[in-house]
């Protein structure tokens, strides 16, 4: 069988023009998630599903006018942002901000009234990411975190750490502040660092 | 002199390499000269971002997948249906 290099935007785009049933799968296994963190991060966690699968006919029904001004990645992931944001307008839907993830960041609590650490980091003895990620303990926990993590939190994280989005490119999807997106994620990446500590010291999570 | 809590609150833009003022520059040197704490905390905090970029997305899964193609063959079956007349 033929094998198409869908990474290559032009091909992939051509493909899903003509209606191809492997480019479809394609972009579904490659964007699902990223698409499901940034609809949840909006509407909540009960439509998210939802308004990822009724994106799919917005992406295909814009897609002949697509010009190519940022990649077709960000192009879907707005299109799944403006779909989340209509669908919330629409139901007059309020999305609590505790169910979207603006906890503390108990990585604060490590610090005394003024400001000195009363619980200072310990020396990590693996010392590259690869090692990291080879503790198979570890990575289970590093996932089960990420998982669960608030809603807005991973979405930010996700975009950014996973996916390498800018931070004004996250801003312009989340509509939230350039401050407001720092904060989600260093929280987000003081949970990861807890939890990597932790098996370092411990050696279990 | 920047307390190590201020350091840890602003230390994402010196993980992400992000442009800053000489003064802040500065104030973080001063900082980590002085702070063991702090220099553990930084070289681990990237670390973790190091760690965090070499992360894969959770797969979807089959259901969603399988869902999603049906929606866009749905609605490439539906196109296909209205332009056939018009290219009789």
């Amino acid at each position: 069988m033929e094998t198409i290099d869908f990474q290559n935007e032009d091909v992939l785009i051509k493909a899903l023009l003509k209606n191809d049933e492997q480019a479809f799968r394609y972009l579904v296994k490659t964007l699902y998630s990223q698409l499901l963190a940034v609809a949840r991060a909006i509407a909540g966690s009960s439509i998210a599903d939802e308004v990822v699968q009724e994106s799919w006919i917005s992406v295909l029904k814009a897609l002949p006018k697509f010009e190519g001004r940022s990649s077709l990645k960000t192009w879907i992931i707005r299109i799944v942002a403006n779909e989340a944001k209509r669908r919330l307008k629409k139901e007059s839907r309020h999305v609590s901000l505790d169910s979207l993830g603006d906890d503390n960041d108990d990585f604060l609590e490590r610090f005394d009234s003024k400001g000195h650490w009363i619980r200072p980091p310990v020396n990590w003895d693996l010392a590259t990411p690869e090692e990291i990620l080879e503790e198979k303990q570890l990575k289970c926990c590093i996932d089960a975190t990420i998982k669960v993590l608030p809603e807005r939190q991973k979405a930010v994280f996700v975009l950014r750490d996973l996916e390498n989005h800018s931070l004004e490119q996250i801003c312009n999807i989340l509509d939230i502040s350039d401050s407001n997106v720092r904060v989600l994620l260093h929280r987000a990446r003081h949970k990861l660092f807890q939890i990597i500590e932790k098996f370092q010291e411990t050696g279990e999570c | 002199m920047l307390s190590c809590k201020e350091f840890v609150e602003q230390s994402a833009k010196i993980v992400d390499n992000e442009e800053l003022t000489i003064g802040q520059k500065l104030n973080n040197k001063l900082h980590l000269f002085f702070c063991h704490h702090c220099r553990t905390y930084l070289k681990q905090a990237k670390m973790t971002v190091a760690v965090a970029n070499k992360l894969e997305n959770e797969p979807a899964t089959a259901p969603q997948i399988e869902q999603s193609i049906a929606e866009m063959k749905g609605f490439s079956a539906s196109q296909d249906q209205t332009s056939e007349p018009a290219s009789k």
